[in-house]
Formats: C-alpha cells, structure tokens, sequence
C-alpha cells in the first residue's frame, strides 16, 4: 500500500450554524485513500461519517466547510474544495460516485431506471441515446441483474428495496468513477441482502479497479473487507488501522468497544418462570 | 364523475373540430326566423338575428374553452417555473417571487383586468395573457411549497452526487414529481378561467362580436330575455355544466392523490 493515494483529505472540518452558533460536525479530519484500497469509516451514529463522505464533494447542504480535499486525477492533483462549480459537476460522477444509505429514497419516483441511467450518462458524456442504452444495460448486467431489460424500463416502485441498491450500484459505476463512496449501503437492507451487496461492490471494484470509501457503523463487516479502516468519534478520527497479518488490531479502548458491541455479547434474556 | 368526464370529453372534441365545420352555420343570418323558440330546425332556437343557436354554441365552445386553456397553460408555466426557482434556489430569488406573488394577489383580478382590456383592446391574445398574469400565483405557491420538500430527498443528492446541474435537477426531477397536484390545480384553474372569461364577454370587454363565446352568447340573452328565455338559458347551461364537471374532475383528482385542494 506503498502507493500514491488517490485522494487526501487534510484537516477538513463541517460546520452548521443555528441561530448563529456555529456547530462543528466534522473536526479536522485527515485521511487519505491510497490508490484501488478499500477503506473504511467506523463510527456510531452522529459521529459525523456521512457528513465527512458529503462533503468529499461539497454535497453537504448549507455547510461550511474547511481545510483540503486533494484529488489525484489524471491532470494533477486539485483541491476539491476550491475548484469551479463546472469543475465540480464534471469531478461528481466520474471521479467520485456515491451509493447512499437508503436505495428507495435514492431514485427518482416518476422515471423510469432506464430513463434516469441514460439521463445521467448524458450528463457526462457527448453520445447518443443508443450508446447510453447499451452501457446502462452492460452495467445492469454486470450489478447481477439476470434481466437488465427489465429493469430497464420498469420504475423503482416496481423493484425490491436489495434490488434498488444493485441498480443505485450500477449507476454508480456507469460513469466510470475512480472512488466510490459507499454511505451505508446496506443499513436499509435485510442481512441475506447485505451479502450479495457486499460481495457485488467487491467484485465491480476488482473488475473497475477503483478505490472505495465504504462507511459503516459495522466495525466486523469492516475488518472483514476493509485494507484500511479510521475510526471516527465524536466528529474526529480517533484511530486508523491497517490490515496486517493478524487483521486489524484496536489501540484505542473505544475501538475495543466497538468490536465487542455485537449482539452476541448481549447476556442471554432469563426464562421467565411461569408457575 | 363519469358524467363530467363525459361531458368534458364531448365539448373537447366539439371545441376541435367546430371551427372548421359549424363556422359558416353559426354566422348564417336570417332575419325572417329571429327569435324562434327550440324546434326540429333550430333545435336550440335562433337569436335576434336569426342565427342558429345550437352552432353558435358550439362554435363559441372552441373560443371560450380555447381562451381558457391557453390562459391557464400560460399561467401554468409562469407559475411553475417562478415557484421552482423560488423553492429550489431560496435566497434573494425567493424574496423577489414571493414578494411579486404577494403583491400580484393584492390586485382585485377582475379589475385589474378590466383596465388591461381597456387601454390595449379586447382581442383574443390579450385576454390569454391578462388572465394567465393575474392567475399564475397559486400555482407558483403551490410547485414552491412541493419543490421546497423534494429538494431535500434522497434522490435529488443523488442526481446531484451523479453529477447534475441545478436546471437538469429541476426540470427533470422536481417539476415531474410536483405534477400530480398540478395537474388538480390546472383543472380548477381551468373551470375559474371559463367563468372569468364568460363574465367579461358578457360585459362587452371580452370576445368581441360577431365573434361567438359563451359570454357573449350570454349577453346577446340577456337583452332579449324577456322575449326569448332560450337565447341565454342555453349557453348558460353549457358554462354551468362545463365549470361543474371541471369542479368535479378537480375533485376527483384530488381525493385520487390525497390532497385536499
């Protein structure tokens, strides 16, 4: 993991304000995803991990945002936080893709999969209808759909919540990004689901080979596909962890927390005696 | 409710077509049958000059209902798009619309319309836009208030991480999905143009003569009213019936989305 990274965040902060205190979400973080590594965000809810991925490309609504996000493309390296509007059209998309959290909300109710894959193809590139219809339905297929034309013309109301995720995927990957941003893809999803989810993002990204940025308050579902993960609290990083020979290995108490807060430690409820 | 669909749909195509068909029937002059109650050759009378009712009616259809429509089309696009902007980019763009929505609404429509007509002349394109300018403000309060929560939704960070501008995530994402309470607001707004219409034909400022609408079909009644009830009792029926099932589309619609209107 020698290499170069593809993107490095130094000392962004996310501040809100309310009634003119300003209220700091996100504290001087720095990371940095090294080229093709998958890297994991750890934290509980409110720890500011999603407000960290938004404002990767200034998504965070009415945020102020501080300090640099520096992309490695192909033409040198930009801070992400100070390029044009236009520039940053034209970064969202094809450099950094998301998949949010919750796929039902994530697609356009009145548009059809299809119309919304080609809508956003256009978007980015010069081509003509056909083209965009023939690499939405290359990209459906490749998210494990069996029938892309199918789920082509059909709308999301028509599609299970696991498979709305796969199409969101899909369209992630159709513009041909270097970082996918992966918000909590599988929270709003059932467990069996949450593999096929998994194993789908691993395999797009070794065919794609892209750096992702997977966020997850699931500390084990991290240490399983993770080569790095940070720890965050509180709005800070508090630990960052690589993957050695024996896996990851917490430093910090909090951490050791957050492995041991699965449901399995919970002390078995006692029988409830009935005379 | 399937009588009102019924009776839409018949003016529609009526509307279409009569230009083309009943135009030399409804201007056909003869002054020996003026005034002749309903008959198998008149079947809904003549008027003072002799003229067939019935074609007149029908003729006056595609006036009226195509004054309406084009006002509440034009008041549509006005009123969506000012509302968009507003809900969408907030701001000083938002203080400006929603001060011009303020300020438009303080005028006494009927009146305001009124002097337009006045001082630019009653011809069919006015009429369009006065009633379009005066009536824009609901719609645009209405896409606004839709816009200002959609805006927020999943999908629309989506569209935005995907790498879409603020015009494509308006027109393509927004709007579209205001449509189902637009569209009740468009029917509604479509039976008051028809009565606004009718009332200012039938003062004299609206359609002018020999031109044929519903208003002035009602106005030429009004004169002869005790000679004739026919002449006004028949275009009055077809407003009352048009605004009414228009109403009860409106309605319909509505409960169809579960919004009360």
């Amino acid at each position: 993991m020698g290499e170069e990274s593809i993107l490095k965040v130094q000392n962004l902060s996310v501040s809100f304000f309310t009634n003119k205190e300003k209220k700091e979400v996100v504290r001087e973080v720095s990371f940095e995803i090294p080229h093709r590594a998958w890297v994991c965000l750890v934290g509980e809810s409110g720890s500011g991990k999603t407000q960290t991925a938004l404002a990767l490309t200034r998504l965070s609504n009415g945020a102020e945002l501080s300090g640099s996000v520096l992309w490695r493309g192909d033409d040198g390296e930009k801070d992400i936080l100070k390029v044009s509007p236009d520039e940053l059209r034209a970064l969202r998309g094809t450099a950094i893709s998301y998949v949010f959290q919750d796929p039902n909300g994530s697609l356009n109710p009145v548009m059809t999969i299809g119309e919304q894959m080609v809508e956003t193809y256009l978007a980015h590139f010069k081509s003509g209808f056909a083209e965009a219809q023939k690499t939405s339905l290359a990209s459906l297929a490749e998210a494990h759909f069996s029938e892309p034309r199918r789920v082509f013309g059909s709308f999301p109301h028509e599609l299970s919540g696991g498979m709305k995720q796969r199409v969101m995927i899909a369209m992630a990957f159709l513009t041909g990004p270097k970082l996918l941003v992966a918000d909590e893809p599988t929270t709003a999803l059932d467990v069996t689901i949450e593999r096929g989810i998994i194993e789908l993002l691993r395999d797009m990204r070794t065919e794609w080979e892209l750096a992702c940025l997977f966020i997850t308050h699931n500390i084990r579902l991290a240490s399983h596909v993770a080569d790095r993960i940070y720890v965050m609290r509180q709005g800070r990083i508090i630990e960052r962890m690589d993957r050695g020979a024996a896996g990851f290995v917490p430093k910090e108490s909090y951490t050791k927390t957050l492995f041991k807060a699965g449901l399995e430690n919970v002390a078995p409820q006692t029988r409830i005696e009935v005379e | 409710m399937r009588f009102a669909k019924a009776w839409l749909l018949l003016w529609l195509v009526l509307a279409a077509v009569s230009p083309l068909v009943f135009k030399e029937l409804s201007s056909e002059m003869n002054i020996a049958q003026a005034l002749s109650a309903p008959s198998m050759k008149h079947w809904l009378g003549t008027d003072s000059l002799g003229r067939d009712l019935f074609f007149r009616l029908l003729a006056g259809s595609s006036v009226s209902l195509g004054v309406s429509a084009g006002a509440v089309t034009l008041a549509l696009l006005i009123g969506a798009w000012l509302g968009a902007m507003a809900g969408y980019f907030g701001g000083f763009r938002e203080k400006m619309i929603q001060g011009a929505i303020d300020i438009f609404l303080c005028f006494p429509t009927f009146f305001l319309i009124l002097g337009v007509i006045a001082v630019m002349g009653p011809s069919l394109w006015n009429l369009v836009w006065v009633l379009a300018v005066t009536s824009w403000m609901g719609v645009a309060r209405l896409v606004r208030a839709e816009v200002l929560s959609l805006k927020e939704s999943e999908f629309v960070l989506a569209a935005k991480a995907l790498g879409a501008g603020d015009w494509r995530i308006l027109w393509k994402h927004l709007i579209p999905n205001a449509a189902g309470p637009l569209r009740v607001s468009a029917v509604l707004a479509l039976s008051g143009a028809i009565l606004v219409e009718a009332g200012l034909s039938f003062l004299g400022i609206g359609v002018q003569p020999p031109t044929p609408s519903w208003g002035n079909l009602l106005m030429d009644g009004k004169a002869v009213l005790g000679a004739a009830w026919w002449v006004l009792f028949f275009p009055g029926m077809a407003v009352f019936m048009t605004v009414l099932s228009l109403n009860i589309l409106g309605g319909s619609l509505a409960r169809g989305r579960r919004i009360d209107t």
